[in-house]
């Protein structure tokens, strides 16, 4: 597993046709243990997924540095906003993209599959599952690659709260497997606290770190949602 | 199982049916007509007997398919790469739209009787020709495509490190695949007529070097014999190459 320290100086989008150039992040800090669960709370278009495309290296138009401890160079796992699989290639295909072609590695694919309970779509392709399961997918696209670091993006929207609640408990059930540091992005303050040890609150531009909470919720109160919902009044009133 | 048998005898029906009604209207047609310049489908149908049994049908068919392929083959596979290099670097596509577009309006006898005129009368020649008439209808349709390519996907591609190789094929190109088939069908048609002007005017085997013979003579009924058996073997590609390689790219679509 992999810490890392975040150290923005400045990250702009220029202006573009019209629109204001824009500041994302200035003289932003963040340093994040091995193995923690962090939540990057706040609203729509703030630029954390801006922050979590940095750490991807998609995105290396900025300056300031990223910097991971234990491996130079960790495998990162990415669950996007939407599930991004290829649609011409089967679940076991689109889990197999990332790995070396081996038997070992559809071994991998194919007890990640058993372990979310999905053997049965293994030979389907995406387009005729629902959402939620392309959602999984995605998720065991990200664990397939037994991830260092693994940043998710909003990745229960757009979901019933039945099957966002079912993906919630796999996700957590696969960290208890397969342990990782989650970098987790989202606007829904429930969310973050069923989810995460720790809660960042983003607010303003450019963002700003408005809250560093630590959450010491047992698993049982997790599941507790007037234990969430008094979690929420006293740390997280206002910023909702 | 009864219900596919249906399904399958319908499938042929139809075109079974149209041809005959074709075949029908031409005879009909000819009666009315002087036998030497518009042979009904009996006549017709002999010479291309008589052709098949002496060789010649298929020894001319035979090399005009050669040089219908090498000039399809060259025209995708340089047409396909100058696409998508347009398609993606928008400094080639600035600097170079302007010849795409000439080249798009040039005619074709132009670029033949140039291309024989400084690469002399031969094979490499006509080839050449072919494939130069083909190459920009190939970009302008691969470059549309590429294009068009899901940002989402390759940005996946580069966050999980699937290599250039590995995006291309499981990435890029089935992305392309659509318009890969379009320039390939359009392509096919275009190429085959090309070719028969390019044998015509400069090479002595092939299905045009024979439609220009017996232009000299007037034998129509040879120039409708071997159009007609040429135009049924593209048909046969068509169906029996095309159809089902596009039903495999496309079965992932719902």
């Amino acid at each position: 597993m992999t810490g890392l320290e975040i150290e923005a100086l400045h990250k702009i989008y220029p202006s573009l046709g019209g629109t204001p150039l824009r500041r994302i992040l200035e003289n932003f800090h963040l340093a994040i243990d091995p193995g923690t669960f962090v939540c990057l709370l706040g609203p729509s278009g703030i630029g954390k997924t801006t922050l979590l495309n940095m750490i991807s290296r998609l995105d290396s138009d900025y300056s300031g540095q990223i910097a991971f401890q234990g491996r130079p160079n960790p495998r990162i796992g990415y669950v996007f906003q939407t599930p991004r699989l290829l649609p011409w290639r089967t679940v076991l295909q689109n889990i197999l993209l990332p790995l070396p072609l081996t038997e070992d590695s559809r071994q991998t694919a194919l007890s990640l599959l058993a372990d979310m309970g999905m053997s049965d779509t293994r030979d389907v392709y995406p387009g005729r599952l629902s959402l939620g399961m392309q959602r999984r997918v995605a998720l065991a696209r990200a664990f397939a690659i037994d991830p260092d670091i693994l940043l998710m993006d909003e990745p229960f929207v757009s979901l019933d709260e039945a099957t966002a609640d079912r993906l919630r408990d796999l996700l957590m059930r696969m960290l208890e497997l397969r342990p990782a540091t989650v970098l987790f992005v989202t606007h829904d303050s429930r969310d973050a606290v069923r989810l995460a040890d720790r809660i960042i609150v983003l607010s303003g531009s450019p963002a700003q770190i408005v809250k560093d909470i630590h959450v010491g919720l047992s698993d049982d109160e997790r599941r507790d949602e007037s234990a969430i919902e008094a979690f929420r009044g006293r740390y997280l009133a206002q910023s909702q | 199982m009864k219900d596919r048998q249906v399904r399958a005898v319908t499938r042929f029906a139809w075109p079974v049916l149209s041809i005959v009604v074709l075949v029908a209207a031409w005879q009909v047609a000819a009666f009315f007509s002087d036998p030497r310049l518009f042979p009904g489908p009996g006549r017709v149908g002999t010479t291309l007997v008589e052709a098949g049994l002496d060789g010649a049908l298929f020894s001319n068919i035979g090399i005009t398919l050669a040089r219908v392929l090498a000039s399809f083959i060259l025209a995708m596979a340089i047409g396909t790469a100058i696409g998508i290099a347009l398609g993606r670097i928008l400094l080639l596509n600035r600097l170079f739209d302007p010849w795409l577009i000439l080249f798009l309006n040039l005619p074709a006898l132009v670029v033949i009787v140039l291309c024989y005129i400084w690469l002399g009368l031969n094979e490499a020649a006509a080839i050449t020709a072919v494939a130069i008439n083909k190459i920009p209808n190939v970009a302008v349709t691969l470059r549309e495509g590429a294009r068009a390519l899901d940002r989402d996907l390759l940005e996946m591609a580069d966050v999980y490190g699937i290599g250039r190789w590995r995006t291309l094929r499981h990435v890029i190109l089935p992305q392309l695949a659509p318009y890969f088939m379009g320039a390939i069908r359009s392509g096919l048609a275009l190429v085959w007529k090309i070719v028969l002007v390019v044998e015509l005017l400069g090479r002595s085997s092939g299905v045009g070097f024979v439609i220009g013979a017996a232009f000299q003579v007037f034998d129509v009924s040879t120039i409708l014999a071997y159009a007609l058996a040429f135009a049924m073997i593209i048909q046969m590609v068509e169906i029996f190459v095309f159809q089902p390689w596009e039903r495999r790219l496309n079965q992932w679509r719902r």
